[in-house]
């Protein structure tokens, strides 16, 4: 989780690029109000209905700890309009996109 | 006849190697730690370790090569199958982090029994410590283990990512969802749309 971290670090930079960063896992309200405590600038999602998982078709199944199915890591850039940008999702979980990079493809895609 | 300072050269050969490349694979785990409680694991989390994992190996094999201890071989067989394992992104149950961590403090308090030394005796507490915390984080790998005798498949729950290939297209509407925040407060697909744009990020969770 701590790629949050860098993200809740770098708020200022996706504002100015007037982008919310909204981060969804698969946890219930009580776990994802501890992390929306940790990261006040970020919109944390408390998806353990699958709602938003299963639409965007990321969830891994087994991939928890207790065999249950976890989001795999992906990214999804969606524009004013509701349209997808660009997504990313690395070839393994403990690889992910430092901020600048995806601010990068920001100004990349958004700017298209 | 062999003399007095060749059993005392041959005492000490490697001895600031293998001390060198111990404290180098620690100074792996240490970067792990700062780079968690910085929260800065935006690279690939086992960089740091991988190197000074490598660089531990590496002078863990000149020691050897120098002369051949228990406690090298000890030592090298940790590093080398911590990165065998990293390399073949399997750290599905590092349980030989635990088992050589065990082993470690087995032999340090032979060693003490055998001849009872202030720099032994110090070093038996971290390595005590290090065994303690590796049983703990590899605890319900090691229960799974032990439940099912076998290791989990290298996809379950490893590191691995299926490629993407959901519904959700570039240049496409974002499909239909219905879903909550933290706060409970309902979300939905048209709830994306107006002035800002958004950064849609999935992650696995607070564990």
């Amino acid at each position: 989780m701590t790629e949050l971290g860098q993200l809740e670090r770098h708020h200022e930079d996706f504002t100015r690029r007037h982008v919310r960063v909204i981060v969804v896992s698969v946890e219930d309200t009580e776990d994802a109000a501890k992390t929306q405590a940790d990261f006040p600038h970020l919109t944390v999602v408390a998806d353990a209905g699958h709602g938003l998982s299963e639409a965007a078709g990321v969830l891994h199944p087994h991939s928890g700890p207790d065999d249950s199915d976890t989001s795999a890591p992906t990214i999804f850039l969606i524009d004013g309009h509701g349209t997808v940008r660009w997504l990313y999702r690395s070839r393994a979980a403990d690889i992910r996109l430092s901020p600048d990079d995806m601010l990068e493809s920001i100004d990349a895609h958004l700017a298209e | 006849m062999t003399s007095t300072p060749a059993i005392a050269a041959r005492r000490t050969a490697g001895r600031f190697l293998a001390a060198f490349g111990l404290a180098t694979a620690a100074l792996g785990v240490c970067a792990y730690i700062v780079q968690m409680v910085a929260r800065a694991l935006f690279l690939p989390w086992y960089l740091p370790s991988q190197a000074t994992g490598t660089l531990a190996a590496v002078l863990l094999l000149v020691a050897l090569w120098r002369r051949a201890t228990a406690w090298r071989v000890v030592a090298a067989f940790g590093v080398f199958a911590y990165l065998t394992q990293l390399l073949a992104d399997g750290v599905f149950a590092p349980l030989y982090l635990a088992a050589s961590g065990t082993l470690a403090a087995l032999l340090l308090v032979a060693a003490l029994w055998r001849r009872f030394t202030p720099w032994r005796m110090v070093a038996l507490l971290p390595v005590v410590l290090l065994a303690t915390g590796e049983w703990v984080m590899t605890g319900e790998s090691t229960i799974a283990y032990l439940q099912s005798v076998r290791f989990y498949p290298p996809d379950r729950p490893g590191l691995r990512l299926p490629a993407y290939t959901g519904p959700v297209l570039v240049g496409e509407s974002f499909p239909e969802f219905a879903t909550t925040l933290s706060n409970g407060t309902p979300l939905t697909q048209r709830d994306l749309q107006g002035e800002q744009d958004t950064e849609l990020v999935f992650f696995r969770g607070r564990w």
